[in-house]
């Protein structure tokens, strides 16, 4: 949304966001196998998985809610993987988390307000405006209690209030859940504007979704494995269920046993 | 057409901000000019109360935690006060700001460590930290007074206004419950609020909010501490008598029985709650026997068929405040029609 990251360590053409051999384990549960990527300014990454693939342990590892087993999570080229999440947020990484949830007894308006709050980027109102130019039903919301809006509006809500904080990363965990097509056809629309404005973005999905641009990078987990890696493209729906299915014969061929 | 919708919707708003403090307020006055012994001494008795449960309504209310701490807090105002003045012949003013001073310091130091425990293990340890607090006060003869307990405790007095008259007491402690309660409305508006009130409803969406939860954590449990001290201290000050007794870990679980009567997170429910629970059993005292079955089958009722509390509106009154005045946008939204208010605002229909 803002022109020039404000980049710290790396220069301003550097990734914004660098994830380095990151792995994600419960006890002995491994969630996640060492990851590396990296996020460009106005790039999106696009990450596929069934559940349990790994893909909440991941963005939520970048976000800072759960720990790194291993790697390094940088951004902007400053390492933040022993900083805190609430921090994390003051860096320009924003988790717009799974199932959203409402918050029951608060109302739009003080949603935006906490999601100004975290960070406190230029004027609230300026901000505010600028996610309703955006997600324009929000505006006529804006006094009504969370709870009353409908799953499609409180995804842009969800959205709306990570946005405020005016992030350089934003994380989306499964945006389209629950969700009928026209409204994740209106979130997928936002989110291509927002790259459009210079965003960077990961999205993480279940299925194949109506993304009005083409990711800079898809990766397929499975297992907490990756099982696909894509340079600025990604999986068809055929070729996806192939992989869910086919437990990862789809992308290449398998080593054959010579005899 | 529209406007007279809103109008009403904005009378009944009012109605709904206004009605019930001043049903509370009509009642406390005529019971000072009517000037009958009982009521002013235990309604006296029912405001001591009600500041703790404010302070409880914001830990477990807004914040949507548990805790059975708040007796400990309240023996830190209670003692404080009462040995300060007895025995080292302190002005009543100072001890209470002591006392309050203590609280905040426990709170802050307990509340740290504790605060990062989570469900039934925080709930454990606040109910072990009221049963310490009970046995350190009972054991602890010399600096308590053990179970014998403090007699003679001055009463906090401005001039000749003093909280060992009845009626000034009755007066004094009402308008702290006031002025506690109107602390409590403005820090649920607060950021403070709001942060708790995300807490309570999905704590990891605060946290990827960038909140600092477990600040925000010890700040409601501070506060709480805070109004448990003031009311503690406002009971001793006003029966000028503090026994363990009054710090029993069974207090707290009345403390929340009290919440959860009038319906926690509700302006009013521990005034409310606060007055059903030490009010009936002095008028039923001829049952004393079978008071606490009685009392405990009432309250079982009331969790199960009114677990909202009892200053949720029924629900026929729901839905003909639904029917009759659909909320409109541009004024802040009510989680008691939460649920319902979407049905009929007028905005919705062009997008859905």
């Amino acid at each position: 949304m803002r022109p020039g990251s404000g980049a710290t360590g790396a220069g301003p053409d550097g990734p914004v966001l660098e994830v380095n051999q990151v792995a994600v384990r419960y006890g002995n549960v491994h969630a996640l196998s060492p990851l590396s990527f990296q996020l460009g300014k106005a790039d999106l990454v696009l990450v596929l998985g069934t559940n349990g693939a790994g893909k909440t342990s991941l963005v939520n590892a970048i976000a800072g809610l759960v720990p790194v087993s291993q790697g390094e999570v940088l951004v902007n080229g400053t390492r933040v993987t022993r900083v805190p999440a609430y921090r994390r947020v003051r860096r320009g990484v924003s988790l717009v988390p799974e199932g959203r949830g409402p918050l029951p007894g608060i109302s739009v308006e003080d949603n935006l307000i906490l999601g100004w709050r975290s960070r406190r980027r230029g004027e609230y109102r300026a901000q505010r405006d600028r996610v309703i130019d955006l997600f324009p039903i929000l505006g006529t919301r804006l006094a009504q209690d969370c709870s009353t809006l409908s799953g499609g509006e409180m995804q842009m809500l969800a959205i709306a209030r990570a946005l405020l904080s005016d992030p350089d990363v934003l994380l989306l965990d499964e945006p389209s859940l629950g969700l009928a097509p026209k409204p994740v056809g209106q979130v997928y629309q936002a989110l291509g504007r927002l790259a459009g404005n210079g965003l960077s973005m990961i999205v993480v999905e279940q299925k194949a979704v109506p993304l009005p641009v083409t990711p800079a990078l898809t990766i397929v987990l499975h297992h907490g494995e990756v099982l696909q890696r894509r340079e600025n493209g990604r999986p068809s729906d055929a070729e996806l269920a192939d992989l869910y299915l086919g437990g990862g014969g789809g992308h290449a061929p398998r080593p054959t046993a010579i005899s | 057409m529209l406007r007279d919708r809103r109008r009403s919707a904005d009378l009944v708003r009012l109605a709904r901000t206004y009605a019930g403090p001043l049903a509370v307020a009509v009642v406390l006055l005529a019971c000072y000019a009517g000037n009958n012994a009982f009521w002013i001494y235990n309604l006296t008795l029912v405001a001591t109360y009600a500041v703790v449960v404010v302070g409880l309504n914001v830990f477990v209310g807004y914040l949507g935690l548990v805790t059975f701490a708040q007796t400990a807090f309240m023996a830190i105002g209670g003692y404080s006060l009462a040995i300060l003045t007895v025995r080292h012949g302190w002005n009543p003013w100072a001890a209470l700001l002591v006392g309050i001073a203590l609280s905040v310091l426990a709170a802050a130091a307990v509340g740290v460590p504790l605060l990062r425990l989570r469900g039934h293990y925080l709930t454990m340890t606040t109910f072990a930290l009221a049963l310490g607090t009970f046995a350190y006060i009972t054991g602890a003869t010399g600096f308590t007074g053990g179970s014998v307990g403090i007699s003679g405790v001055p009463p906090l007095a401005i001039g000749s206004f003093s909280l060992a008259e009845p009626r000034d007491g009755f007066l004094f402690c009402w308008i702290v419950v006031g002025l506690v309660t109107w602390i409590g409305v403005r820090l649920r508006d607060s950021h403070l609020g709001r942060a708790w009130r995300t807490i309570a409803s999905r704590e990891e969406a605060g946290t990827s909010l960038g909140l600092r939860i477990q600040r925000f954590k010890v700040i409601g449990f501070v506060v709480a501490a805070v109004f448990g001290a003031v009311g503690g201290a406002l009971y001793v000050g006003f029966t000028s008598y503090l026994s363990p007794d009054l710090y029993d870990s069974a207090i707290g679980v009345n403390l929340f029985v009290m919440l959860f009567l009038g319906g926690r997170g509700r302006t009013l429910a521990p005034i409310v709650g606060a007055a059903v629970l030490i009010l009936i059993p002095q008028e039923f005292s001829s049952l004393s026997d079978y008071q606490a079955i009685l009392f405990d089958c009432v309250l079982l009722f009331i969790i199960l068929l009114k677990p909202g509390g009892l200053l949720e509106p029924p629900q026929w009154l729901l839905r003909r405040f639904r029917d009759g005045h659909p909320p409109t946008s541009g004024r802040r939204a009510d989680p008691v029609t939460a649920g319902t208010a979407h049905a009929d605002a007028p905005a919705i229909g062009a997008d859905r």
